[in-house]
């Protein structure tokens, strides 16, 4: 992964101390909670119901062991003894005292890490799909290009102030695995006549006003992105509504303007600049410090894990449903599934993340890339090391087999923590563990992406979910919509999609219920081995609308 | 207004203000609404001293071709999450390559002076609450940015 150079860490040390001085003026007075308030945004740190909250960024989701023992100790001096991963690959601790923060963010920086721009209006982290560099399918490694999008985003002096957040994805597979088409900016890697480039994407994004990114460029050449991503943050910076938050994003400005008003604006702008290419040396020494593993070229051959597999049913479902295949043969992709039953989806203990620290060091070569779906994965395991790596995620309770399944489900804090939300969330993914606890059923039900919000602003994503629930409060109470039909990624048979409401909201104890029901109607109509979603895209959602009336 | 303001890295007093009889000839050293500005230019009026007043709404492009005639372009913050100012600025300067004085007026906190002043901002009328002196600190936050055009 990237190293941290004295440039890069002179940079973070001088934000911290800017932010403690920040700290400082704000306990002493000299700094109003309406002032501070986007200055410690902007440095990830939210005021919630019970507690501060800091959000640390995890580049493009990449971290190393170093790292993952620091945020332990933040978790286990600071916090309660938890962390938890979420849907933009950075980590999050909930109950943190304001005149701690600057000493976390001290022990951050010696591990070259920080909370900048995680939060506010601002370019937030640039995330990534957790399998590049080793996907079967990837036309190019993106990661190189996201660091160089991350360091000139980075305190970039003329966009702290956007009109509203603005975030970028990017993914290089021929699937995108990062949802680019809801995302700010969304890039897609290309290849033309043997020049790497991207597709651009505007627009896309959740909320309340949910849109698929449209197409901005069809094919920009890589030495033109930070050239070409500025015009673009420039236009949004001067024309982006800013007299209502809920108006502000920039899909708001494209669906005003038209996608081919908001090109000849952003080619306008570019024009002025477009001759400050990216200097593509840097680009290849940033490269050489992502190839970092040296590849047995016998791994395919490795046969051993093969003999406890024909015997032990859970390491079989295990490999099965929790490890990928990888583009050097015999290796494998394995995802750690911190969605164990009776947790919360995507929190860590202390323990887990020491101990999975410690895995990263015996089995991945120190390193381990945070998901989109608030995993944790392992992206160079060594087919001879299957079976010790099954055993030591075991003991920390992160191999439940259930990736991509029903009960591997995003969902935000909701209630419990945010002071936005309308209704609970995590109390329905307990319920929902409850009802779905046998994992023959799910793996029966195939993979199915469940998202969960707890309220419009759908940091659950539940508009992309194969099965959405979004919680409401009608007089008082919790209710859940159901959405049925979303799809975040796409590739050539299922292209984005946002999920429709299946009908009118339900109590909570209905929640499973209603999508048992849904699930049911899918097995009775699929075809052969069809995909919940690939049968949502074939019949549409109206033979699931029966389902609400359970 | 402050009576003093921080320009090119130093407390001085305020010599840049905006207007506030913007329908009467200005005096030296205040600035007018761009629409007054042109409006007046194209009179034939003396504006030596007079400067040019940009907010988030205007579009600057119609002074492209006065920047040699304007005493200084003040750009205004009426809340200092606006970031509108912070794009004006940067064109002016690093894309229409106007080398005269840039002044930040309204919502400006020493928690932005760094960034407007890489910006290409040179001068702040700053926040009445704000402490321009003890706001210098502001400029040695950082030392190597990652911008190399910024």
């Amino acid at each position: 992964m990237y190293q941290y150079n004295e440039r890069d860490r002179l940079i973070v040390r001088e934000r911290v101390a800017e932010f403690r001085d920040q700290v400082r003026r704000r306990i002493a007075g000299e700094l109003s909670e309406d002032d501070f308030r986007i200055l410690r945004l902007m440095n990830g740190l939210y005021l919630q119901r019970h507690a501060y909250m800091l959000r640390v960024a995890i580049p493009y989701g990449l971290l190393d062991s170093r790292q993952m023992r620091a945020l332990g100790a933040i978790a286990e001096r600071y916090d309660r003894g938890f962390a938890h991963w979420t849907t933009r690959q950075n980590i999050q601790f909930n109950w943190l005292r304001l005149e701690d923060v600057p000493d976390i963010l001290q022990l951050l920086a010696q591990v070259d890490m920080h909370a900048i721009q995680t939060s506010g209006n601002c370019v937030r982290n640039i995330t990534n799909d957790p399998y590049a560099g080793v996907a079967e399918d990837e036309l190019w490694d993106t990661r190189p290009l996201s660091e160089l999008i991350r360091q000139y985003k980075e305190l970039h002096p003329e966009f702290m102030y956007l009109p509203r957040k603005f975030k970028i994805a990017m993914s290089g597979g021929e699937e995108d695995r990062a949802a680019v088409a809801f995302h700010d900016v969304g890039l897609r890697a290309s290849i033309r006549e043997g020049v790497r480039g991207l597709e651009v994407y505007v627009g896309g994004g959740l909320g309340r006003t949910p849109r698929i990114g449209k197409v901005l460029c069809e094919f920009l050449p890589v030495e033109h992105t930070l050239s070409y991503l500025e015009a673009i943050l420039r236009v949004y910076n001067l024309h982006g509504r800013r007299d209502n938050k809920y108006k502000a994003r920039i899909k708001i400005l494209v669906g005003a303007m038209g996608i081919d008003a908001f090109k000849e604006a952003v080619e306008a702008e570019w024009a002025l600049i477009k001759d400050q290419t990216l200097d593509l040396k840097e680009l290849e020494a940033v490269t050489a410090m992502f190839d970092r593993v040296t590849y047995d070229p016998d791994a395919a051959d490795e046969e051993a894990y093969k003999a406890r597999e024909a015997k032990d049913p859970e390491f079989a479902a295990w490999l099965k449903h929790n490890t990928q295949n990888h583009k050097h043969p015999g290796y494998r992709i394995v995802t750690c599934s911190v969605k164990p039953q009776g947790q919360p989806p995507g929190d860590m203990a202390t323990e887990q993340l020491y101990g999975l620290a410690e895995v990263m060091d015996r089995f991945n070569g120190g390193v381990a890339c945070v998901t989109y779906n608030q995993n944790v994965c392992l992206q160079d395991v060594h087919p001879r090391d299957l079976s010790e790596l099954f055993d030591a995620l075991t003991a920390l309770g992160l191999a439940t087999a259930n990736i991509d399944t029903l009960s591997d489900m995003i969902c935000c804090p909701g209630l419990d923590y945010c002071s936005l939300a309308n209704a609970s969330s995590i109390s329905i993914a307990k319920r929902l563990n409850m009802h779905f606890d046998d994992l023959d059923e799910l793996h029966d039900y195939g993979k199915v992406h469940l998202n969960m919000s707890g309220c419009i602003n759908a940091c659950g994503h539940h508009h992309t979910g194969h099965i959405g629930v979004l919680g409401i409060d009608k007089r008082g109470e919790d209710f859940y919509q159901i959405v049925v039909g979303g799809h975040a990624g796409s590739n050539e048979a299922l292209p984005a999609r946002i999920g429709k409401i299946i009908g009118p909201a339900v109590k909570p104890d209905k929640v499973p219920l209603v999508i048992e029901k849904v699930l049911n109607i899918y097995r009775d109509i699929r075809i052969d081995d069809e995909s919940f979603i690939a049968t949502v895209e074939r019949v549409g959602i109206k033979p699931f609308k029966e389902a609400i009336h359970v | 207004m402050s009576e003093h303001m921080i320009l090119d890295g130093a407390v001085c007093d305020t010599i840049y203000r905006l207007s506030e009889e913007p329908d009467t000839l200005p005096s030296p050293g205040h600035a007018l609404p761009l629409e007054r500005w042109l409006h007046l230019q194209s009179e034939g009026a003396d504006l030596n001293d007079v400067g040019v007043i940009l907010d988030g709404d205007t579009d600057p492009s119609p002074i492209r071709v006065h920047l040699n005639a304007l005493a200084f372009v003040a750009i205004t913050f009426p809340k200092f999450g606006d970031g509108r100012g912070y794009s004006h600025a940067r064109r002016l300067r690093k894309l229409w390559g106007y080398e005269g004085p840039i002044v930040a007026f309204g919502d400006v906190l020493r928690d932005q002076l760094h960034y407007m002043q890489r910006s290409g901002f040179n001068g702040f009328v700053m926040r009445a609450d704000q402490d321009p002196k003890a706001s210098l600190e502001a400029f040695k936050l950082y030392s190597s940015p990652y911008q190399y055009n910024a």
